[in-house]
């Protein structure tokens, strides 16, 4: 019933969404001890910019993907926003302002916007209609669970082992989600086969 | 729009408001009331919450599709409400990691309990094909949470976090009030239409 794509797919998901949360919990901590100009507001305007970039940029690929081939810029959505939210973290390393920190918040938005919207229709695609709620209902527990222990970990690594070593982690894994994502783009669509007893 | 999705919409945003105010700066108010908070157990209390969340969010949604007339519902939502709504007021008043712990626990109870409330109230009055009705909705959320992290960071900046602790607790309420009462009047499956 499951087939090797969904189960893709849904490691994609599982893998970008334990990469967001190592950082996501401590984030506003960590621009504290970093950024000298960091304030409680400023670091409420970069979760703020970062989820208008997300709605933003999401509408904009929806858009650009419905005109025409659309699986095939789907596939490439998936890809380009595991590349630009692996990208991110290398951009909170290297920030020492508020603007990097926003700039960097853009580029997670427009990943992330890429991403969501590529793979609700992958999943459309690629899961049959009378599985799709309950699959969905599956990976979204499993998603929760996911980014608890992702949080745990984050806080481990950086109260041991500091900030470089967890951000560097997070951007290993959206490049581990970026080449399932290539992985995926390659695997044909096999459709499932249910066995009916006889 | 059926009138009463939209009030149903326009009652859950009240929710999207309170959590938007807050979740941006959360780890800030922890570091500096609590006295032994550090990155590890602000990552152990989010973590906590998630996996309350986890574990119980299965176990209320089976009990929901299993709740024929929606009373069970119902009573999961009052008392999810009621978690919720004391969440803010206990953070003000906590010491200790171990209260944020305990915190954490009731808060993911809380919402693992309302959940089911607000699927079903939407499966119940939604008229359209729930693909083409989720998304626009979607995208306006996150727009208007993306606007009210920058107005909890402003509050935070202003009044302090304990300020905006309690507006969050009231906006909670609110919520929680208006949740209920539309429930009540559209949730539960009565012998006549009440129409």
């Amino acid at each position: 019933m499951v087939n090797s794509r969904i189960k893709l797919i849904a490691a994609i998901d599982l893998v970008l969404a334990a990469s967001l949360g190592l950082i996501l919990p401590i984030l506003p901590i960590f621009l504290m001890d970093r950024i000298t100009d960091a304030t409680i507001f400023t670091i409420a305007l970069a979760y703020s910019i970062f989820l208008t970039a997300k709605a933003f940029f999401g509408w904009i690929f929806a858009l650009f993907m419905s005109h025409e081939k659309t699986s095939a810029r789907a596939g490439g959505g998936l890809f380009f926003g595991s590349l630009f939210i692996a990208l991110t973290p290398i951009a909170y390393l290297y920030s020492d302002q508020m603007s990097h920190i926003f700039l960097a918040q853009i580029l997670l938005g427009l990943g992330f916007g890429f991403l969501k919207t590529s793979w609700m229709h992958i999943t459309r695609q690629t899961i049959e209609e009378f599985l799709h709620e309950t699959l969905l209902n599956i990976h979204g527990y499993i998603l929760t669970f996911c980014l608890a222990i992702a949080a745990i970990f984050g806080g481990f690594i950086a109260y041991n082992y500091g900030y470089a070593p967890l951000l560097y982690t997070m951007s290993g894994l959206s490049f581990l989600a970026a080449i399932l994502s290539l992985i995926f783009s390659i695997i044909k669509n096999k459709p499932t086969v249910v066995k009916r007893k006889k | 729009m059926n009138h009463w999705l939209r009030t149903i919409v326009q009652g859950n945003m009240f929710y999207l408001i309170a959590f938007g105010l807050l979740t941006p700066i959360f780890a800030i108010f922890l570091i500096e009331k609590i006295p032994n908070a550090n990155l590890l157990t602000v990552g152990i209390a989010e973590a906590i919450f998630l996996m309350t969340l986890s574990i119980i969010r299965p176990f209320t949604r089976l009990s929901s599709q299993s709740d024929s007339k929606g009373f069970r519902t119902q009573y999961l939502l009052w008392f999810g409400s009621a978690f919720i709504v004391l969440s803010p007021f206990l953070y003000l008043l906590s010491r200790d990691m171990l209260d944020i712990y305990v915190i954490q626990m009731l808060y993911g109870i809380g919402v693992a309990f309302s959940e089911p409330a607000w699927s079903r109230l939407i499966n119940q009055t939604c008229v359209l094909p729930t693909e083409k009705f989720n998304e626009p909705f979607y995208t306006a959320g996150t727009l208007i949470a993306a606007g009210l992290a920058a107005i909890g960071g402003f509050i935070a900046e202003e009044q302090g976090i304990p300020a905006l602790l309690f507006y969050v607790g009231a906006t909670l309420f609110c919520a929680a009030i208006i949740m209920i009462l539309i429930y009540s009047r559209v949730g539960i499956r009565r012998t006549k239409n009440i129409w």
